[in-house]
């Protein structure tokens, strides 16, 4: 014969509370989901029968034994002296925790596992029962150290139903408190199908509010944001809703009335068959959505084993992409019949709509046609830009975009600001609705190969000069060359791109590096683009003009030390040592050459 | 000048984004403005940041660059390291031997000393050995090594888990993929059962395992867990550049199980990735999964198709031709630097296999 273990009480609870529960306060959920089922289990049989949990709380006052005492008493079907020895006496039975999964599909095994996580916050339990399937009334009474004795009441009932009574540990008072109590009944119960009272007032609402009638759509939506306010803490920018009939699933989605960092996740409230199973639930939208946060209740997703958030299945998957697909269709909707509220939707959660659009068409089609951005000819959709600029660039920085959308625009090629985030993913992803968009990515590089050429006679007649030019700059890796562009007004522009930064990166790792990682990054050069940055000088600039002519060569040397930092910093390009060093050494050699009356040095 | 306050407000806004040009550009520009304002301390954590950046965001050659740089930093003055940024360095040297594998013009010699290097770090932090077994296993399977394999294996399977060791579920897929790789695929198949039904906490997971179980699964006969794994694990890497490699096993996946319609869809929507591998290590399986997908179009009759490439139509035959083409010039610079033809002889076989004689449904649904 095959012997069982014998299990102790006292470490399954403790197993249980340190690796099933996060918190002692989900003792209230179980109890009120054992009340539930009791009550499912009746109804079944018996569709008029009673339906009401009521719960009283008893604060502990001068009582030495220790915290308060609570009693959970349902309409429901009660147990069979059998089923009280075979159900309760077999707790901790199960070992594995998938048969702890909690599902709750059949209630008699379920019974015994939601008692236990009474002994989180008591030491003795005592369950009155009687069964709708007639017997006497029994007691039951279990302590944590895994004894129990079963007995007749002390009163006989008159109706089934079942009264679950515990008293606190004194370690545990502050969880059996009437307050505590009631606020955690409402968090888990509100929803429920059926009245449950705490010390005689009522903590649920005539079901969930999205399914409740109104007097009109206006009138629901008010009440529904009314809702979302208490639920979330904001006034919905909208409420959206929800269904999937597959994860028996209705609900509604708030959307955030200001900007989400898209990091934060989940925060959702999941009801699983009206008892909340969490609120901060997570994996119920897909992550673009994060500019959403959801109540719902669902009859067909599966909780994990400590049923405190979603079991990341199939289901959930189907769901995920489902609820995914209404907020979509919503703002689909939006943008034909409010382009106001879409307006206002954009101007806060742009980014969720722009990682969104990255894999979706209609949202890619909704943001070409009415999401603004920064371009050199003020702020504008990638629709209208493009009608303008067919030819278009973007820069992939802010700092880039402010400093060359002046010149760039001089040149009569359009620049888009994408310095934020999927910007420039979605500039890529454009042809994918519009074969014909060419939006590229501007290389500053190219751009210097737009500028036009300096006047040829004026350029033969600036080579000395860019000689010693290209000589003082070489130090600092960088060339130089002649141009001619608008606007007048800018002296030199300092271009250089990632691949010239990444180079340059690559070489000065491999001089720090020893042997081994000199000759692994050497190796690696040649598929890193070579690139220099370049000072492009504007020959249509007057001062530049007047610097190329200057026949004290090392006075000029100077002066395109000094325009270097200059273009650096006015490209909020970062200053090395060595940009430092040349900035300080032109400036005290003008100063030196203008106190001498500008004789030239000896 | 942008001050160390800012900076450190683009490094934790930098974390807040998805991994990708946007995340790694923020990251450069903190960088820069870190060494302007000679900070090393911030320029180390600067350094660390970008380097993973780089590395999940499908640019692993730039992570040579930053990696070394603080790996020279440490050497020149440990102490400027905080302990927890002496654990990242070491951390980020398992993804360098992994890029120094992908990547054909590292030398052999130099591969093999980066690796010894590696053992004597790891060894210097307190005989953190787990990974490192882990590494000179991944290396013995580049090479075709199979006693090496065998050997390396044992020692990193019986080797306690340490601070170094990679997440469990990243640890245990690589070990399912060796198993596999030494015919042992019934044992991979349990050693990965508990962490494919668990949970995870790494960045790359769970789609990782999944996919590294999807030959396996193919070939235990276990479809509805291929199945499901495919499903689970392409949802999660999309689009992703630096899963580049990972796609191209999901590609293979629907060529040899007669679903070459959803293949094609997967290959029109990824294709645009593979202007910009990550390395050539993450080209040739793409190349093969597309190849094999094409291949399975041309023999069910639809060679006629095209398929939409740097804004031209491309036929079926010629677009196959060109991946078989890329994937076997790839496998012949392996080779060279290896001095073996491990590398040819696999591809030709992989590109050879013939599909599942059965189709295999690929939703529950759809029998």
């Amino acid at each position: 014969m095959d012997n069982a273990f014998q299990v102790d009480l006292r470490g399954v609870v403790d197993l249980l509370s340190r690796h099933l529960y996060s918190s002692p306060r989900v003792y209230v959920r179980e109890l009120l989901q054992n009340a539930t089922d009791a009550i499912t289990a009746r109804r079944a049989a018996e569709p008029g029968a009673p339906a009401a949990v009521t719960v009283t709380v008893t604060d502990p006052g001068g009582d030495a034994r220790g915290g308060g005492l609570v009693s959970v008493s349902d309409t429901g079907i009660g147990l069979t002296e059998h089923e009280v020895h075979v159900l309760l006496a077999t707790i901790g039975r199960s070992s594995k925790r998938d048969e702890l999964g909690f599902s709750r599909h059949e209630f008699l095994g379920q019974f015994g596992i939601g008692l236990l996580s009474g002994f989180l916050v008591a030491d003795e339990i005592t369950v009155e029962t009687r069964s709708a399937r007639g017997g006497p009334t029994i007691r039951w009474t279990g302590t944590s150290d895994g004894r129990y004795r079963v007995e007749p009441a002390a009163t006989e009932w008159a109706e089934p139903g079942t009264t679950v009574t515990l008293r606190a540990r004194p370690d545990a008072a502050e969880w059996v408190t009437g307050r505590t109590v009631t606020e955690l009944a409402r968090l888990y119960g509100a929803l429920l199908p059926f009245e449950v009272t705490v010390n005689g007032r009522g903590v649920t609402l005539d079901g969930p509010p999205w399914l409740a009638g109104h007097a009109s759509p206006a009138a629901r939506r008010s009440a529904l944001r009314a809702y979302g306010e208490e639920q979330f803490g904001f006034v919905p920018l909208d409420v959206v809703d929800l269904a999937v009939p597959e994860a028996g699933l209705t609900g509604v989605a708030c959307i955030l009335p200001a900007p989400a960092n898209p990091a934060v996740r989940g925060a959702h409230r999941v009801y699983l068959k009206r008892m909340l199973l969490s609120d901060s639930a997570d994996g119920l939208l897909p992550d673009w959505a994060f500019f959403a946060r959801c109540v719902v209740d669902a009859t067909e997703l599966r909780p994990t084993a400590g049923r405190e958030a979603l079991y990341d299945d199939d289901l959930l998957a189907h769901t995920r992409d489902e609820l995914g697909r209404q907020l979509r269709d919503w703002l689909v909707r939006l943008a034909e019949t409010e382009p106001e509220r879409l307006r206002a939707f954009l101007a806060l959660h742009h980014l969720g709509v722009k990682a969104l659009a990255l894999h979706d068409d209609d949202l890619l089609r909704l943001v070409d046609r009415r999401l603004e951005f920064e371009t050199s000819a003020g702020p504008m959709t990638l629709a209208a830009f493009r009608a303008v600029h067919p030819q278009g660039r973007y820069t992939t920085s802010v700092d880039e975009f402010r400093q060359l959308a002046a010149v760039s625009a001089a040149q009569g090629v359009g620049l888009v600001n994408a310095g934020y985030v999927h910007d420039a993913e979605i500039l890529a992803a454009l042809p994918r609705i519009d074969p014909a968009a060419r939006l590229d990515r501007l290389d500053p590089g190219e751009l210097a190969t737009r500028l036009g050429p300096a006047d040829p006679d004026a350029e033969l007649r600036a080579r000395p000069f860019l000689a010693a030019a290209a000589r003082a700059l070489d130090p600092l890796g960088c060339q130089v060359v002649l141009r001619d562009f608008d606007p007048a007004a800018l002296p030199a522009l300092y271009l250089t791109s990632r691949a010239a930064r990444h180079h340059a990166e690559l070489r000065d790792a491999r001089d720090a590096g020893d042997e081994l990682w000199a000759d692994v990054l050497g190796a690696l050069e040649r598929s890193v683009a070579a690139d220099r940055p370049s000072l492009v000088l504007n020959h249509r600039n007057p001062l530049v003009w007047r610097v190329t002519g200057l026949p004290d060569l090392s006075l000029a040397a100077t002066a395109v030390e000094a325009l270097y930092g200059m273009a650096l910093l006015h490209g909020h390009h970062p200053l090395r040592p060595a940009d430092t060093a040349a900035l300080n050494r032109s400036f005290l050699g003008l100063l030196d050459w203008a106190v001498q009356g500008g004789h030239g040095r000896d | 000048m942008t001050e160390a306050y800012q900076v450190y407000r683009m490094l934790a806004d930098a974390w807040d984004l998805p991994y990708g040009e946007a995340r790694t550009v923020l990251l450069e520009g903190a960088l820069r403005a870190a060494e302007d304002l000679r900070d090393p301390k911030l320029v180390i954590q600067a350094r660390l940041d970008l380097t993973r950046a780089y590395q999940h965001g499908g640019e692993p050659v730039k992570a040579f660059a930053t990696f070394t740089r603080n790996l020279a930093a440490y050497d020149a003055e440990p102490g400027s390291f905080e302990e927890r940024q002496v654990r990242g360095l070491l951390w980020q040297f398992k993804w360098i031997m992994g890029s120094i594998r992908r990547f054909p013009e590292i030398p052999l010699r130099r591969a093999l000393d980066a690796l010894d290097d590696m053992e004597r770090r790891y060894r210097q932090a307190g005989g953190l050995l787990h990974a490192v077994y882990a590494a000179r296993c991944g290396m013995a399977r580049h090479l075709g090594d199979d006693e090496g394999l065998a050997e390396w294996f044992h020692r990193w399977h019986v080797q306690p888990r340490d601070d170094l060791s990679d997440c469990q579920a990243c640890d245990i897929g690589a070990r399912a993929s060796a198993l596999a790789c030494l015919g042992r695929d019934e044992e991979a198949v349990a050693l990965a059962a508990p962490v494919v039904s668990g949970t995870f906490t790494c960045s790359s997971q769970p789609q990782g395992i999944l996919t590294a179980m999807l030959p396996i699964y193919l070939r235990t006969s276990r479809p509805e867990e291929a199945a499901e794994a495919h499903r689970k694990a392409y949802r999660l890497c999309q689009g992703d550049l630096a899963s580049l490699d990972d796609l191209g096993e999901h590609l293979a996946f629907c060529a040899r199980t007669g679903n070459e319609a959803r293949g094609l869809e997967i290959l029109q929507r990824e294709l645009p990735l593979l202007d910009r591998p990550p390395s050539p290590g993450h080209a040739q399986p793409f190349m093969v999964g597309a190849a094999l997908v094409l291949r399975r179009l041309e023999e069910t009759g639809h060679g006629g198709l095209t398929v939409l490439r740097g804004g031209r139509e491309v036929p079926v035959p010629e677009l196959r031709a060109a991946m078989e083409a890329g994937a076997r010039e790839i496998a012949a610079r392996f080779d060279a630097r290896n001095g073996t033809d491990v590398h040819t002889r696999r591809l030709e076989a992989d590109l050879a296999a013939p599909p599942m004689t059965r189709p295999l449904p690929l939703l529950p649904g759809d029998a």
